[in-house]
């Protein structure tokens, strides 16, 4: 069974490398997280629907908090976004975009696609970590979680 | 008593005088003269034998007996009377007579003397009745006559005179009645009858008009003429002129309108007599330049051109009434063109001719002005750009330009009399077509873009533009809008495309901000963990960081380098030229050798291809990159195969890379040509490769797109290039 106090993440991150930073930052501030990453947004909503690769549903739980890229092969962020959003039983898991570029457009569309929040990955090392800090107390501390 | 001896010269005296001389005694004669012997025709015996009263007419012999024998007796008888004697043959004659009382040997006698005044009786009676026909000639004379005597009564007036007035012989006599009544009607007639006498004084004549009021009233006109008389009378005589006056006034005032008719008209009036002018009006003062006074009196001929001159001439003396065209000659040498429409006539006793005369050249001009615009909308009709149809009221087509013939193929022996809309307007357009005609017929000039019909049946876009003429039909107008039309539709796609750049330069900045950034942040986030590690001692995971510290950067300088590439392709090109694809293709399996081997792949080439045009270098790129492609993703085939062939199109040349390797899913066909889009994050390069190849084929005005029945199927990409612009062809 799952930890209640525990953060269950699906990573949708075509970056390997940045896939690690993220992870890496969650271990080092302590969060108390278990990721799933995948690489594309077809992915991203196998696992979410449980088809393909991701049938046994028991194998994977559904996520309490979804990071999305916005750029990913096949089916982009937005895409897998307006899906979740459209899903009733998926629609209310928290879903922030982290993104790499700080695109306008990209934040209108995410927030009209309900994103909850949206986040630019930051360069600098130290304002990476203490993002990932921050995100990680407030969903796992501050904010009441909808999905147990 | 008489002395003795003058008796013989007595006797002589009585002998040799013209008068008679007789003396009677009793009954007889006692003596008597020879003059009274030979006056009466009688001998002396017959004489002394007859009584003495019987040489009186018988008229008178009565008178003489009674006198003679009165006197005889003594009684008081007139001494001298007037007695007409009758002679022997008959002859009667006036005599003047004196009888004096003698007495012979005592006893009465009378002695007789008479003189003959038988002419002076003539004459008398010649005068009487001179005064009768004079007085008959006054009575029954047309004119009316008074006498009037010095002291101004009138002594006579003429039943004329009477009837004239109205009033009686006695009334008209009174100076009253004429001052108060019959002059009523004159006020300054003391004036004027002063004036009368004085006049009357002075020459002896006096003559004028008077206006006269009848007794009834009504008014005559009257010329008056008075003679003064020798002897102091005035001799007056009127006659009546009412007549002429009121003709006179009729003349006078047909005058009158005529002048004013005359002045009013537009036309030129010239009244001529002998080819002089006597009169003309107003228009004709401005026709000629000269004034009213300086055309009476001139010769026609003065204001008539002299190549005029013989036809005005001409027409003239015949008194034709004919109008005919004539050049009038301005006072200023001034040349105007006019028409002439003359008439003789009598007027007043004289034969003139009068001529109305219409100033031309306003009419000229304005024929001109119709010449020299119909002689415009000739040319227009004949030289426009558009294609012109004249129609009638009811549609039915009279004219058309050269130009209709050659925008619709029609001639006008094949379309005059037809109706428009049959013949150019397509079915569906009826509707449209026939409100236009609806609007030209009520006069409105209406213009739409629409569609008109060839006589092959093409289709072609025009600018229908209808213009009515008044009450006689309309003219349409085609302008042809194909190239319009064409040069819009061209616009629509370049705005397109713009849109498109535009996207695509959007998706690009986006691109580039994200996937630069991306390595950055790995370096960044990467660096940070190693100086973290290094800090903490930890080493087991610097080597596997640092690897992909490099990574990152070697990922950023080939993205950087792939922009730089991608950038320069929309700038650089080099010059096109005419090559066989053949060739090409064969040169890039060559070049690609060494995959193709080591995939153990086998390359087909269609043995002829088209030549075509281009920028070889970039076109064997994008044979390079679509080989590449193919070679990456052969999949888990282990026959793997590539064919190159080629497909023709329209004016253009298609060619295809097909392979059976792992395909791609419908839904990703159109992301692959995205800039730095990649299905597999797992597989080499940046993603730019068939961004690059669609922009250097759309560069060449060519499609790009692929075809794949999905994963694991295999997939064709396919691309045109515009074919080479020479004959070569099928090159090998």
């Amino acid at each position: 069974m799952m930890d209640e106090s525990m953060l269950n993440i699906l990573l949708v991150e075509d970056n390997e490398d940045h896939a690690e930073l993220i992870m890496r930052s969650l271990e080092e501030q302590q969060i108390k997280s278990h990721v799933i990453h995948v690489t594309d947004g077809e992915q991203a909503l196998n696992y979410l629907f449980g088809r393909g690769e991701y049938s046994e549903v028991e194998k994977y739980p559904r996520p309490n908090l979804i990071l999305l890229d916005l750029r990913l092969p096949k089916v982009d962020g937005l895409g897998v976004l307006k899906e979740i959003k459209q899903a009733e039983e998926l629609k209310i898991i928290p879903t922030v975009v982290l993104t790499s570029s700080e695109s306008e457009n990209d934040i209108y569309r995410a927030y009209n696609y309900y994103a909850n929040s949206f986040l630019v990955k930051p360069m600098d090392f130290q304002q990476f970590n203490e993002l990932m800090l921050k995100l990680g107390r407030y969903w796992l501390k501050c904010n009441a979680n909808p999905v147990r | 008593m008489i002395e003795n001896n003058l008796l013989p010269l007595m006797i002589e005296l009585n002998e040799n005088t013209d008068i008679m001389i007789a003396v009677i005694r009793g009954s007889k004669f006692a003596y008597i003269n020879p003059t009274l012997q030979k006056n009466s025709g009688y001998s002396l015996e017959e004489l002394y034998s007859m009584n003495f009263w019987d040489i009186a007419h018988p008229d008178y012999s009565d008178l003489l007996r009674q006198r003679g024998w009165a006197r005889q007796r003594g009684e008081e008888v007139q001494d001298s009377y007037e007695l007409l004697l009758l002679g022997k043959q008959g002859n009667s004659f006036w005599a003047h007579i004196k009888a004096k009382n003698i007495s012979i040997e005592g006893e009465p006698a009378v002695i007789v003397s008479a003189f003959d005044i038988n002419e002076r009786k003539a004459m008398e009676v010649d005068l009487l009745r001179q005064k009768e026909s004079l007085q008959l000639m006054l009575e029954n004379n047309p004119v009316a006559t008074a006498l009037v005597n010095p002291e101004g009564k009138t002594l006579y007036v003429n039943p004329r005179f009477i009837k004239y007035t109205g009033y009686s012989r006695e009334e008209v006599s009174s100076s009253l009645v004429w001052e108060e009544k019959v002059l009523a009607d004159m006020p300054k007639r003391r004036e004027i009858m002063k004036a009368w006498n004085r006049n009357l004084k002075e020459t002896g004549y006096s003559k004028g008009k008077i206006v006269l009021r009848r007794r009834d009233g009504e008014r005559r006109f009257f010329n008056i003429h008075s003679v003064a008389l020798p002897d102091g009378h005035i001799l007056l005589a009127a006659w009546d002129i009412s007549e002429q006056v009121e003709a006179r006034k009729i003349l006078q005032e047909s005058e009158a309108r005529f002048k004013a008719l005359s002045e009013a008209s537009f036309e030129g009036i010239i009244i001529s007599e002998n080819g002089i002018c006597i009169e003309a009006n107003q228009a004709a003062v401005e026709l000629f330049g000269y004034s009213r006074e300086e055309l009476i009196g001139l010769d026609v001929m003065s204001f008539t051109a002299p190549e005029a001159r013989e036809i005005v001439k001409s027409q003239m003396m015949s008194g034709s009434k004919d109008s005919y065209e004539a050049v009038a000659l301005r006072q200023d040498g001034s040349r105007v063109p006019v028409e002439i429409q003359g008439r003789s006539f009598i007027y007043q006793d004289r034969e003139v001719r009068a001529a109305a005369i219409r100033d031309l050249s306003e009419r000229r001009r304005a024929e001109e002005e119709i010449y020299r615009q119909s002689t415009n909308l000739q040319a227009l009709f004949y030289n426009t750009l558009d294609a012109v149809v004249l129609c009638d009221p009811v549609h039915r087509i009279l004219d058309i330009n050269p130009r209709f013939f050659e925008l619709f193929d029609y001639t006008i022996e094949e379309c005059r009399g037809s109706i428009l809309e049959e013949v150019l307007v397509p079915e569906e357009l009826k509707e449209e077509s026939a409100f236009m005609s609806s609007m030209v017929s009520s006069g409105q000039a209406n213009s739409r873009e629409s569609v008109r019909k060839k006589k092959n049946g093409e289709l072609l876009p025009v600018l229908v533009t209808m213009i009515p003429i008044a009450n006689s039909g309309y003219y349409v107008l085609y302008t042809n809008i194909s190239e319009r039309k064409e040069a819009e539709a061209t616009i629509q796609q370049q705005i397109k495309e713009l849109e498109a750049k535009n996207a695509e330069m959007e998706r690009f900045t986006y691109t580039v901000s994200h996937d630069l950034r991306s390595p950055l942040i790995t370096i960044k986030g990467f660096s940070g963990l190693l100086l973290q590690d290094l800090e903490k001692g930890k080493t087991a995971r610097l080597q596997k960081d640092i690897q992909r510290i490099i990574n990152a950067s070697g990922k950023m300088e080939e993205l950087l380098e792939d922009l730089l590439e991608l950038s320069r392709i929309g700038r650089i090109l080099n010059p096109y030229s005419n090559f066989p694809m053949n060739r090409l293709c064969h040169e890039v399996v060559e070049l690609l050798s060494g995959p193709i081997s080591q995939k153990k792949a086998e390359v087909v080439i269609a043995p002829y291809m088209p030549w075509v045009q281009g920028d070889r270098r970039r076109i064997a790129e994008v044979v390079q990159n679509l080989l590449e492609n193919a070679i990456k993703f052969m999949g888990t085939n282990d026959h793997p195969r590539i064919e190159i062939g080629c497909f023709s199109g329209e004016g253009e040349c298609g060619f295809f890379i097909n392979d059976n390797g792992s395909g791609i899913e419908a839904k990703y066909q159109e992301k692959i040509f995205g800039l730095f889009d990649k299905l597999d994050q797992s597989t080499e390069g940046t993603g730019i490769g068939l961004a690059l190849v669609k922009r250097i084929i759309e560069l060449h005005q060519g499609r790009i797109w692929v075809e794949s029945a999905g994963a694991g199927q295999g997939s064709t990409f396919y691309f045109t290039l515009p074919a080479a612009t020479d004959s070569k062809k099928g090159d090998k």
